[in-house]
């Protein structure tokens, strides 16, 4: 009993953040109407192309990147 | 909204990122009634891909970003690394191309960030659970990358793991 309200309190608690996730994106879509949609759309289509690998652009690497910040 | 552990442990990419967002951010919105000169276009890059104009923008910008730290606790900070460079790239060309077509000026921001790093959350993370609530699909993705935080030879890592197992262990102690 004890276990099966603790997993139904856990599936809300998913279910919030993941709700708390896009609700936050639209709110920020929608924040100056038209303009940030676009800007948004802009970004999605970005992440599509690296997604996609347009152009072969995943073979771009910054392999010392956490050399430069970590000690 | 937090997922895995707190803290930028295993993110210093994402941490940077923040950091001059919101710092110039802050600062660019103090300085908001006074005169400027015409950006150069390095700086016009850095300020339209890094800079919120709106406190409500900068609160929800910085949440998602924060968020989407998780993205870089899975694929490594050098990958991810690219991943930001050149979506950032993209993205700012598109927008050049957006603006000039519809003769609009889009508003800065890391929305190219933000909305790029949505894809590969859709679409990468697997969940361990799918469920529905109030006929909504759902899923448990926020809650998956638990395990993946390891230690990295970071300063701020390695003491936010320390806390994470001493906490752990005092949990264990304590059933």
């Amino acid at each position: 009993m004890y276990c099966e309200a603790a997993q139904r309190i856990h599936l809300y608690r998913q279910a919030v953040l993941q709700a708390f996730v896009y609700l936050a994106g639209l709110q920020l879509l929608a924040s100056s109407s038209l303009r940030s949609a676009l800007a948004g759309s802009c970004g999605l289509l970005a992440g599509l192309a690296y997604q996609y690998n347009f152009l072969g652009i995943k073979r771009l690497k910054v392999a010392s990147a956490h050399l430069l910040i970590t000690p | 909204m937090n997922a895995g552990a707190g803290g930028f442990a295993g993110a210093p990419v994402t941490k940077v990122i923040l950091a001059s967002s919101i710092s110039s951010s802050v600062i660019l919105q103090a300085a908001h009634g006074l005169q400027r000169r015409a950006p150069s276009p390095y700086l016009h890059f850095l300020s339209q891909s890094f800079v919120f104009r709106h406190p409500g923008e900068l609160a929800c910008g910085t949440l998602l970003l924060y968020y989407f730290r998780l993205l870089e606790r899975q694929r490594g900070s050098a990958k991810h690394g690219a991943c930001v460079v050149s979506t950032l790239a993209i993205n700012y060309a598109l927008q050049s191309v957006v603006s000039a077509a519809l003769s609009t000026v889009l508003p800065s921001g890391p929305y190219g960030l933000i909305f790029a790093n949505f894809v590969p959350f859709v679409l990468d993370i697997p969940p361990a659970q799918n469920f529905t609530l109030f006929g909504l699909p759902m899923t448990d993705k926020a809650s998956t990358p638990h395990q993946s935080v390891t230690p990295f030879k970071n300063s701020c890592a390695i003491p936010t793991y320390i806390c994470t197992q001493k906490l752990m262990y005092a949990h264990l102690g304590s059933l």
